[in-house]
């Protein structure tokens, strides 16, 4: 579950963002989040390739998700990754913790020019299914929550985005007499995208996303004692684009760290990069 | 899990949206005078991409022949057989199911 990194227990290869920063995707950010639901009995399923490289190795992720539409403002999805991490000489790979979401969009307002404006809330359980005896560890050991809201106005010509969410993260399974506790944290994020030319609905369509998301996260604690090269805060920055057709979209985007204020001594992130297939049935 | 087990399951995930069909493409077909053409001004129309559920709630109302979503006019151009009765109100709902507004409904004149 732990290493021991320059003198300090730190969470082995913790997926910074990976698996926490998407809710029931479709139209929206791809590193963070949007309010954005599908419509009554829709089913999407989406395919998203994700990387996270770090200084001294990366992790790599495939996310296989799926959302359904119980109302056309009240979707539920599931989220099953399977992973690749590699840390100096270890590796691993397998299925990591399997998270179930859900998205209400209580207020929706549409206008005649064709703009909606949207505001949702999040909720998130993040289950231990992920193997914690393998170095490193593809799962967590703990049962986290995560809530939340979103915002979002979208146009047809520009789009807007913006969500905050707090994850309360539990404790591992308390192997050989140790309780790990990670820290608690908010996420954040901010998006602004715009279509460079109109489509209509039989053509390809395209939007460029600049978008801004971060992590605060408190020290992680171990027998209730701080750890103190764990926590901090984090903000990333960068372009990712959506391109469709009709109900199939790709999305892709790659992201630099603008920031990163980490407590005592801890390995940095490079950057992350994301490329998607979603469908609509 | 070994290894290997990620790029299997990659190829796997792959296979499954590769052989997943798209949907049927549903172009405006030439309307025979006896046909009834319906317009639905929908507020809120502004991706392409989310117009699929406008589409796919419209598409199973009754006697529907056509449908044609127009983005820059916001609105679906609805093609009913001829004698078939329009259901306003399922026509609004079908719309709300998909997550827009129906502002307006624009019958044939009779």
């Amino acid at each position: 579950m732990f290493r021991k990194w320059k003198g300090g227990f730190i969470l082995s290869s913790s997926l910074y963002f990976l698996g926490f920063a998407n809710f029931v995707s479709a139209h929206e950010p791809i590193f963070g989040t949007g309010p954005h639901t599908i419509y009554k009995d829709g089913i999407g399923l989406e395919m998203k390739y994700e990387r996270e490289q770090s200084q001294y190795g990366y992790d790599q992720a495939l996310h296989l998700h799926a959302t359904y539409g119980l109302t056309p403002d009240w979707a539920v999805a599931v989220e099953i990754p399977q992973l690749q991490k590699v840390e100096e000489n270890q590796r691993a790979a397998g299925t990591g913790d399997v998270m179930l979401q859900t998205k209400w969009r209580f207020y929706r307002k549409d206008f005649a020019e064709g703009r909606q404006d949207q505001v949702a809330l999040l909720a998130a359980v993040k289950l231990p299914t992920g193997d914690t005896e393998s170095e490193p560890t593809l799962g967590s050991g703990s049962t986290d929550t995560i809530i939340g809201f979103t915002v979002g106005r979208e146009s047809r010509t520009l789009y807007y985005f913006a969500d905050l969410r707090y994850r309360m993260n539990g404790e591992n399974d308390k192997k050989a007499s140790l309780t790990l506790k990670k820290g608690n944290a908010w996420l954040y994020g901010a998006s602004f995208g715009f279509r460079p030319w109109l489509s209509e609905y039989w053509e390809p369509g395209l939007v460029f996303l600049m978008e801004l998301f971060g992590k605060q996260q408190a020290k992680n604690t171990l027998n209730n004692q701080a750890l103190e090269n764990t926590g901090g805060h984090s903000t990333f920055m960068g372009p990712s684009f959506l391109w469709s057709y009709k109900n199939w979209m790709a999305t892709g985007g790659v992201s630099v760290p603008v920031m990163q204020n980490l407590n005592g001594e801890q390995e940095k992130q490079q950057y992350q990069f994301a490329l998607g297939i979603e469908l609509h049935m | 899990m070994k290894a290997l087990s990620f790029k299997t399951m990659s190829v796997a995930f792959l296979l499954v949206f590769l052989f997943i069909p798209s949907s049927s493409n549903f172009s405006l077909q030439a309307t025979e005078t006896e046909d009834q053409l319906v317009v639905v001004n929908i507020d809120g129309l502004s991706c392409p991409f989310c117009a699929f559920g406008v589409e796919k709630k419209l598409k199973i109302l009754e006697g529907l022949k056509d449908i044609l979503i127009k983005m820059d006019e916001g609105q679906a151009l609805l093609t009913f057989e001829a004698g078939v009765t329009i259901d306003v109100e399922a026509i609004k709902a079908a719309v709300e199911d998909s997550g827009f507004t129906a502002r307006e409904i624009i019958l044939p004149q009779s």
